[in-house]
């Protein structure tokens, strides 16, 4: 009830605000809204939460409904503002996740994950293109255009998946185990195969579709650099911190947040990948270092608010009229790409030492949500390529669209299953005020 | 610069500082009170400022605008959920009436005598409007005085006895005849339909002020209903605190005002107010120095019109007080001596002064306003700088600890 009431206040409180003609400078509509999203996301993830749903998908729930597709609450400038968020986000999430891969645990699961990751870049690659290929009579493209460079970029999207979204339902269901794990880890080995699939597959795809493109093979020094700068980067940065932590130690949350801030602006300007790098650091500070709990616990304790925001923005920023378009052609790709997707992974597992039954029947269901890295790509597909750039960016809108709002509930309801989301169940927490200190076995704070 | 990016350097220059500050300077110099004053973090903000070498340019410090709406916000409710009736129903009742009738007086004499002097010549060209608004805000300030670090760290003042207790009593009451002050600023010299398209009286703006503090108290107090740990509990304060100085800018209001009667409400309506007043306090080191830093790169101290304001306003300001002090001590009944020079212990002033000042420079931006916020940041070094002296000498005929 009290929630119902505060949901009501607020949103009478930010109508009154969009009354004002003027709605002020940016700056103060930037503010007004981000604090709107902060508290609306957070009492939307509540009542999601009280339906059985996880948060997150309440958070985006939120977004949707106060974004500028639906309850205009947030203008498409303030929204734009407000994505700066994501860079820091993405960073803290990218650490969380690498700082969650720990060899100990990984080792026995090691070709289970390889081979998962291969099932599904091969197959859902190669299944979304020939799916591409054989609907494109559906797609009313204009003449001239390279249907093989479009299915192409839908095999690539198609293989992404959301770490972002990964992570945050296992910290939510504060899940641990060998079906966590398999999911976490083909999460981070997928962002780098993707990285490389993009690279490698872009200039196939100009030269597929722009007449006179040829074949430039500079694009293997980049990746190169991209990646073993990231990793590289990742290394340097994960012992920087650990310096940081053992020497200084003091207000270690605002240091996290100042250096996530900082290594993704870096990142960019030398090229690198910014969520790769931090993952590495992650990785590093857990495995090769001995504060790898307190980066951890700190992370966590600043993450709430800005998971809110993240997921909330990334609701606001669903393109409904695109989703309205395009939505029965987005509708069988999702299907297709849902299948392809447990396909893959029932096959990956089989080839592991010890298949876990739980990966072989759900672990499917951990890939389904796309987001961020997703929307990147269609974003580059949209400007690279004019002639059909656009409508393979709206349809992607769609398919992250619904995947990011079916992803979570999917994914959320396969730990269940799995036996590993311990949240509810009296299970310690890692840390956290409620609990006591990190317990060997115990799963991480709820978002 | 990328605003981020430059929120870092604000915050990593804030932390090495801070760091440097446990250095402690050797006591009674006086670069320990410029140290102690946080004179320095204006210092360093006016040198990296668009006035100085450029680092942080306008862009940018508009983009960061969101984060002084922020630490305005903060610090009213701060204040305000350190207003509790039971705590402060401790004190006697002749306290009360020093601190507010002191720092009235030295509102109202500052207030008329600036009026007064604008109405026949002001530094810059102002409109009629503006001369109100600056006067009004420079009366406010006026009435704030500050037990600053400095003062302190004077042994006098540590050393106890109802003198010294009413000299660390008053300035932690005077912000509400200041915030008193800017409130009615703020509303009865609203910029109106020009900013936000809406025409309203000043009453209304008043109402609109108090009332949007008490709605979004009341919004804080269910959403603190539905919070159970901690991590949520920061979300609730951090997104509170946003969310309500946004409004109140929006709505062209004074953050400080809204939190202040927004932390009012809570404090006095929630058992809960040390877990929040903690998390406040937590918080509220960094962001002063941030506030500090972006109000120092705000200033632009190429314009001579606020060194003249300045030596003004400190001129006005410390006969104001004299006689502020005299008039409440006139009209009270203390049951303890007061010595002559104690008045002098309340012309210090510190940060609260400069949050007024970013609170009417963020929507007054007109060429008397960037005048007044020059000159309180200017008369708030000085008398910061001065602090350690005048409280000592304000506390050397006090009698001893009892």
């Amino acid at each position: 009830m009290t929630t119902f009431l505060a949901l009501l206040v607020l949103a009478g409180l930010m109508a009154a605000a969009r009354w004002i003609p003027a709605f002020g400078k940016l700056a103060f509509q930037t503010t007004v809204s981000l604090g709107f999203v902060l508290i609306f996301g957070f009492l939307v993830g509540r009542l999601a939460r009280r339906i059985r749903l996880p948060r997150i998908t309440g958070y985006i729930l939120a977004g949707v409904i106060c974004g500028p597709y639906l309850g205009r609450f947030l203008t498409g400038p303030v929204v734009r503002e407000l994505r700066l968020i994501d860079d820091l986000a993405l960073a803290l999430i990218a650490f969380t996740a690498g700082g969650e891969l720990r060899i100990r645990d990984l080792a026995p699961r090691w070709r289970s994950i390889v081979a998962v990751t291969g099932a599904q870049t091969g197959i859902v690659g190669a299944g979304m293109f020939v799916t591409v290929l054989l609907a494109s009579p559906l797609f009313h493209l204009p003449p001239g255009v390279s249907v093989a460079a479009m299915a192409i970029a839908f095999g690539i999207f198609a293989v992404a998946s959301s770490p972002a979204t990964a992570v945050a339902i296992i910290n939510e269901a504060r899940a641990r185990g060998t079906f966590t794990d398999t999911v976490l880890g083909v999460t981070v080995l997928k962002d780098v195969v993707v990285l490389v699939l993009v690279t490698l597959l872009l200039p196939v795809m100009r030269l597929l579709s722009l007449p006179g493109a040829t074949f430039d093979l500079g694009f293997v020094g980049d990746l190169a650099w991209e990646v073993g700068g990231s990793l590289a980067g990742g290394v340097v940065l994960g012992y920087l911190v650990t310096f940081y932590v053992n020497g200084v130690g003091a207000v270690l949350p605002l240091f996290i947040v100042g250096v996530s801030i900082l290594v993704t602006q870096v990142a960019r300007q030398f090229h690198l990948e910014p969520l790769l790098l931090c993952m590495v650091a992650g990785f590093v500070i857990e495995n090769a270092t001995r504060v790898g709990d307190r980066f951890i616990d700190a992370i966590e304790r600043s993450s709430l608010p800005v998971y809110v925001v993240f997921f909330a923005i990334s609701g606001a920023a669903i393109n409904l009229q695109a989703v309205r378009d395009a939505w029965y052609l987005a509708l069988i790709l999702v299907v297709v790409r849902l299948l392809l997707v447990s396909g893959a992974t029932a096959l990956g597992e089989r080839a592991a030492a010890r298949p876990n039954p739980m990966v072989r029947r759900w672990g499917g269901l951990g890939f389904v949500a796309q987001a961020g890295v997703t929307l990147g790509l269609a974003s580059i597909v949209a400007r690279k390529f004019p002639g059909w750039g656009e409508e393979a960016r709206v349809l992607a809108l769609a398919m992250v669209a619904i995947n990011q709002l079916v992803g979570p509930v999917a994914f959320r309801w396969a730990l269940s299953r799995s036996g590993e989301a311990t949240e509810g169940s009296g299970a310690p927490a890692r840390n956290g005020e409620s609990v006591g200190a990190r317990t060997p076995a115990g799963s991480r704070r709820s978002v | 610069m990328n605003a981020l990016v430059a929120l870092i350097l604000i915050g990593a220059l804030g932390f090495a500082m801070g760091r440097f500050l446990f250095l402690r300077p050797r006591p009674g110099t006086l670069y320990e009170r410029f140290m102690l004053s946080g004179a320095e973090f204006l210092a360093i903000g006016a040198v990296i400022g668009p006035s100085g070498l450029q680092i942080l340019d306008r862009w940018t410090l508009t983009n960061l605008e969101p984060f002084l709406i922020l630490a305005l916000s903060w610090i009213g409710l701060l204040l305000g959920i350190q207003l509790r009736w039971r705590h402060l129903i401790r004190f006697p009742w002749p306290y009360f009436q020093v601190s507010l009738v002191q720092g009235a007086v030295t509102l109202g004499l500052c207030f008329g005598a600036l009026a007064l002097l604008f109405f026949f010549w002001t530094p810059v060209v102002a409109a009629a409007a503006d001369r109100w608004r600056a006067a009004l805000c420079l009366g406010a300030v006026a009435a704030l005085s500050s037990s600053t670090e400095a003062a302190l760290h004077e042994p006098r003042a540590a050393k106890g006895g109802h003198v010294a207790g009413l000299l660390r009593f008053v300035p932690a009451i005077d912000p509400l005849v200041t915030l008193l002050g800017l409130g009615l600023l703020f509303s009865f010299w609203h910029s109106g339909r020009q900013a936000v398209g809406v025409e309203f009286s000043g009453f209304q703006w008043l109402l609109a002020s108090v009332g949007g503090g008490l709605l979004l108290g009341s919004l804080f107090l269910l959403l603190l209903a539905s919070v159970h740990q901690s991590d949520e509990a920061v979300l609730a304060v951090l997104g509170m605190a946003i969310f309500s100085g946004g409004l109140a800018s929006v709505f062209h209001l004074s953050p400080l005002v809204v939190g202040l009667i927004q932390g009012i409400l809570i404090s006095n309506w929630r058992r809960q107010e040390d877990l929040l007043l903690n998390m406040l306090l937590k918080l509220e080191r960094p962001l002063y120095v941030a506030l500090l830093v972006l109000a120092g790169a705000a200033w632009r101290f190429d314009e001579p019109a606020g060194y003249l304001l300045a030596v003004l306003f400190i001129a006005l300001r410390v006969g104001a007080k004299f006689l502020g002090v005299r008039t409440a001590l006139a009209v009270t009944r203390l049951p303890f001596h007061v010595p002559g020079r104690w008045w002098l212990g309340l012309v210090p002033q510190g940060a609260m002064a400069i949050a007024v000042a970013v609170s009417y420079g963020l929507i007054y931006d007109d060429p008397l306003g960037r005048a007044t916020f020059s000159a309180i940041l200017l008369s708030t070094v000085v008398l910061t700088l001065l602090g350690r002296p005048l409280v000592h000498s304000a506390l050397s005929d006090q009698e001893p600890a009892p």
